[in-house]
């Protein structure tokens, strides 16, 4: 641990090097008032200068400059075409703020309304409803086990969003089911998200830059899946100095560093991050067989005036691997689960008013579990292999109308299930090669928006095109999408939104446990594909006084042929497990309510959900309707930061759900056999998923203490002390039947309880 | 390192476990549970027990041997009204011994429908069912050979069935092995059931077949053949599924019999059983 700590240092030292200089970097973002979306493209220039940049896609630009050649203040101007130009002006002599630009379409002059000082109602403007950006200043002080933020579990904070079993990252989004929730690293799709057993997620806070999760109200580009998109646009580094930023926590610790590899040209991002309890536990002579550890790596290329490409790669092992004990018997147990994707975009400017983005990727999930003992042995292998490409066009074609259309190719290839056996196993499990199973999924959309009635009405209609290829057999899907926007006044709106959506590959969990080995199952001829519609209404409403966006929103979602295994089945190495599918409809609807506070003293945000999620299949509970597994009446989560001092600041997270459900075994009855030699126990369950579990509540703290800055300011270091469940209420995972007070009884055990964490970040610029 | 080790052995004994959450289940509703033997000319013989709440601690094992059903003293219905219809005509069964009722039966025509009727006035539990008397079907030619493999024996039988042609028949195979070291058949109560091993066959299935019994070390072996219902067959498929189940690897599922207002299986067929001298 100490070599480890010195080598942060040392590289830390040698990355100073080259930084300390009289340059600044102009730095920011351009983003729209009237829809709250960025500006691509927009220019960027310093008055009575030559310097300057466009903004990228995301709106954001950032380039350097000599203060030296300036006087006491610099005036940056950004413009963009139908916009009304600004100028911000800022004193040289003290650092350069970020530069958030809100340019006003000039249709708005009419409407006398705000400019820089309420930029935070933007989200009352834009069209895109059930949407939630965080940006990871928003997160990265919240509590976490072991002291690392997750980016999953902040997600889960959302309303609309519940978290499965406690400590995973399972995810289940206005009643759907976990596979309905396509999760994108820079678009290439991520199949399992969790680490060390679902309590992390693959993706390292200090390598994502933003993340945008969409619950309804699909734009036309994206599809596949029901419930969700989780768009995760992971960091690029964009300027010629060396930044590293990293943190070493109890569990594990990780390390980012952005460095220009040619100057104005190539930046690279690259980011690892490491468990290493086994190794602590080694000195404590304890073996914890355990381990993960991954690596980000982005690189951005500017080719050209208008041309840019990025490349993003993931690399993710998860390893337990328990050894024979030495003297006992020669046994072994483990898994290796391995997560690499890799994203390749070009993104082409025609012009300021058209541009096309175009991605290849790979994403490539390997499972492995196996066991011996003697000479006696199982190995179980497991895959799924996308190649996928996508190209996007967007067209401005004036201040009211913009326009983009797209096509998306995805080969899939599944191997379920590859058992090599040895010994006295093969006579329970034979080996075999599993059912390889490949189809192509394709998509054509095309959508637009445009505002109508002096930009008091925005309307964004979209449609896909999807299909899929099985072996003989073909699947289309039309998914009409809508969204509309009314501006009741400069601080509210009314919004509306209906997408149909078509999901090509399911995820088949047990009842009870979501398991990694679970399966990922494409459509086939027997299975088809599962299909939602979805009707949303909402409110925005933002306060100024209190700094507050306060966001109401209904939905109903009408969802056909989602999956279930029958009732009886057995999940265990199933190679037959088609024949255990069912596949009925789902029906879900409720009410969410957020209320974000964005303030330098006092932020965080406040979120409601109030639902039902309700099942029918022919083949289960007799064909009665069911609640799903994951219906929770209410989720309450309260997320709070406040800044103490400039040093000092404290965040809190209490959480309150009402349980999931459960089958629970109710009853016994007694048979005797045929030969009337003996009996046979038969179990009695109540109605599929009949149980609530008991609601569940969670406070956890977080302190956050900045150490003064070093190196001319350019280390600043944060020690953040936290709590995780407070008052030790059991968060559970799991239900067992054990002995009470009266005889048995069911029981929620829970996984931790109070738990104090400690970590150190830091950020080298 | 040591400040390291401190800290997460520190926070480990800090760290502690909440009590479980306690979480209400409504037992399931008690029942009657009925099984029954029918022997043609003999007669027909019922068991009554009840259901049981999942959280009383029984301590009940499937284990073999006839002291097992032991297990069954506290749940026999004793005293109950039981009533056998079939043939326009309705009789009471006798109780010989606490739970076990019969009633005296000459042969019945194949397919004769029997109703039963089971009234419990101590508890008000009530149930019926009916079912169909099957034809006996007799089993074909059995072969078997027996393989060493390690130290151990395995006992391969090839069986066939005498299927009547133009009929959908269901069947099952049940295995059994003699549990005394005695030569020779002594009956059922000596025999041990080998769960595990009934086969059964569907209307569409072949009625020739193989089946391996492992670690095979016994001298007798007694085969029986029923020819059975496709509701009772279906019933059987739930029960084998039942037995082999795996806590949160098997998904749940009740079994379900064709006793109305109650559990089990109520059938009336007799099996053809064949008993072979393994040299």
């Amino acid at each position: 641990m100490a070599r480890f700590i010195i080598l942060f240092g040392i590289l830390a030292f040698i990355f100073t090097l080259d930084t300390f200089g009289q340059k600044a970097t102009v730095k920011g973002k351009v983003e729209s008032f009237s829809e709250k979306s960025t500006l691509p493209y927009a220019t960027i220039l310093i008055e009575g200068s030559n310097r300057g940049a466009y903004s990228n896609e995301k709106g954001e630009f950032a380039f350097d400059i000599d203060l030296s050649k300036f006087q006491d203040s610099i005036t940056v101007i950004a413009s963009f075409s139908g916009y009304e130009p600004v100028k911000w002006k800022v004193s040289t002599s003290s650092p350069l703020p970020y530069f958030n630009f809100i340019l006003k379409p000039k249709a708005f002059q009419e409407v006398q309304i705000i400019a820089q000082k309420n930029k935070d109602s933007l989200d009352v403007h834009r069209t895109q409803m059930s949407t939630v950006r965080l940006e990871m200043k928003d997160i990265r002080y919240l509590p976490a086990i072991g002291g690392e933020v997750d980016i999953i579990k902040a997600v889960q904070l959302l309303p609309g969003i519940s978290g499965g079993v406690e400590g995973t990252v399972g995810m289940f989004v206005r009643g759907g089911n976990a596979d309905q929730n396509l999760v994108l690293m820079d678009q290439a799709p991520i199949y399992e998200f969790g680490h060390l057993f679902g309590f992390y997620s693959v993706f390292n806070i200090d390598a994502v830059d933003e993340i945008e999760m969409i619950k309804g109200g699909f734009p036309a580009k994206y599809g596949g899946r029901l419930s969700s998109i989780l768009d995760i646009k992971m960091r690029s580094a964009d300027d010629n100095k060396v930044h590293a930023r990293g943190g070493i926590g109890l569990l594990s610790s990780r390390l980012t560093i952005d460095a220009p590899i040619v100057k104005d040209k190539v930046f690279l991002t690259v980011s690892g991050r490491r468990t290493y309890i086994d190794q602590v536990a080694k000195i404590a002579n304890i073996q914890i067989p355990y381990y993960f550890y991954d690596l980000n790596a982005k690189i951005k290329a500017k080719v050209g005036r208008k041309d840019n490409l990025y490349y993003t790669t993931y690399y993710g092992r998860d390893i337990m691997r328990q050894p024979a004990t030495r003297g006992g018997p020669g046994g072994n147990f483990g898994f290796d689960k391995t997560n690499w994707v890799n994203s390749l975009r070009w993104q082409h400017l025609f012009n300021t008013k058209s541009s096309l983005n175009t991605y290849v990727y790979n994403t490539n999930f390997d499972y492995n579990v196996s066991g011996s003992f003697e000479s006696d042995g199982l190995k179980v292998n497991s895959s799924i292999k996308d190649y996928g490409l996508k190209t996007e066009y967007k067209y401005f074609l004036n201040r009211n109308t913009f326009w983009n259309s797209g096509v998306e190719i995805i080969h899939h290839e599944f191997k379920p299930n590859v058992i090599n056996s040895k010994g006295q196993v093969t006579d329970f499990v034979k080996s075999g090669s599993g059912e390889a199973l490949a189809f192509q999924e394709a998509a054509l959309y095309g959508g637009m928006e445009y505002q109508l009635f002096n930009s008091l009405l925005t309307v964004k209609p979209g449609l896909r095109i999807s299909s899929a290829f099985v072996k003989n057999k073909t699947y289309w899907g039309l998914e009409p999408r809508l969204s509309a926007k009314y501006t009741l006044s400069t601080e509210s709106s009314v919004k509306l939104s209906y997408s149909r959506m078509n999901q090509y590959l399911h995820r088949v969990s047990s009842s009870a446990i979501a398991l990694p080995t679970d399966m990922w199952y494409p459509v086939t001829n027997r299975v088809v594909p599962q299909k939602s519609d979805q009707i949303a209404l909402g409110y925005e409403q933002y306060a100024p006084g209190l700094k507050t966006t306060f966001t109401l929103e209904g939905y109903y979602k009408w969802m056909d042929n989602v999956i279930e295994y029958r009732e009886g089945a057995n999940l265990f190495l199933n190679n037959e497990f088609e024949n255990e599918l069912v596949q009925g409809k789902g029906n879900s609807y409720g009410l969410e309510f957020l209320a974000k506070r964005k303030a330098k003293k006092l932020s965080g945000w406040l979120a409601y959900t109030l639902s039902w999620s309700t099942r029918q299949f022919d083949e289960l509970n007799n064909g009665q309707k069911f609640y799903a597994r994951y219906d929770r009446r209410h989720d309450l989560s309260l997320t709070l930061n406040y800044a103490l001092t400039k040093r000092i600041s404290f965040s809190a997270i209490w959480v309150y759900s009402t349980g999931s459900r459960f089958t629970p075994q109710t009853g016994n009855y007694v048979l005797p056999n045929a030969s009337n030699s003996g009996v046979q126990i038969i179990p009695i369950y109540g109605g599929r998923n009949s149980v609530a579990l008991s609601p569940t509540h969670r406070l956890d703290v977080n302190l956050v203490i900045k150490s003064k800055p070093k190196f001319n300011g350019k280390w600043n270091g944060e020690w953040h002390i936290g709590a995780y469940n407070v008052y030790n209420q059991a968060q559970p995972n799991s239900i067992i039947i054990q002995e009470g007070p009266n005889g048995l009884q069911y029981t929620q055990p829970g996984l931790f309880g109070f738990l104090p964490s400690v970590s150190y970040n830091f950020n080298f610029n | 390192m040591r400040v390291v080790v401190f800290i997460v052995v520190f926070l480990s004994v800090v760290s502690c476990l909440p009590d479980p959450i306690p979480i209400s289940v409504e037992p399931a509703p008690q029942k009657l549970v009925i099984s029954s033997q029918y022997i043609p000319g003999v007669g027909i013989s019922v068991l009554i027990t009840k259901s049981f709440s999942a959280l009383e601690n029984r301590q009940i094992s499937s284990e073999q041997g006839a002291q097992s059903l032991a297990v069954l003293q506290d749940l026999l219905v004793a005293n109950a009204e039981v009533h056998l219809k079939y043939l326009d005509q309705s009789k009471r069964l006798n109780e010989i011994t606490p739970g076990v009722y019969m009633i005296e039966l000459e042969t019945l025509p194949k397919e004769t429908e029997l109703t039963l009727e089971v009234y419990d006035s101590e508890t008000g539990l009530s149930a019926n069912a009916v079912t169909h008397v099957k034809p006996q079907v007799s089993l074909g030619g059995i072969a078997y050979q027996i393989t060493q493999r390690n130290e151990e024996r395995d006992l391969t039988i090839d069986y066939s069935i005498n299927d009547p042609i133009g009929e959908d028949n269901w069947y099952v195979l049940n295995f059994y092995s003699q549990v005394s070291d005695e030569g020779g058949f002594n009956g059922f109560t000596e025999l041990e059931f080998l769960n595990s091993q009934s086969v059964l066959i569907s209307n569409n299935e072949p009625t020739n077949g193989e089946v391996t019994l492992r670690n095979w070390s016994r001298d007798t072996l007694a085969i029986a053949l029923s020819n059975i219902s496709m509701e009772h067959y279906q019933y059987l498929n739930q029960l084998k599924k039942s037995a082999q189940a795996v806590p949160f690897i098997t998904e749940p599922a009740n079994v379900s019999g064709n006793v109305k207002g109650g559990y089990g299986f109520f059938s009336a067929q007799f099996p053809d059983v064949k008993v072979l001298t393994l040299n």
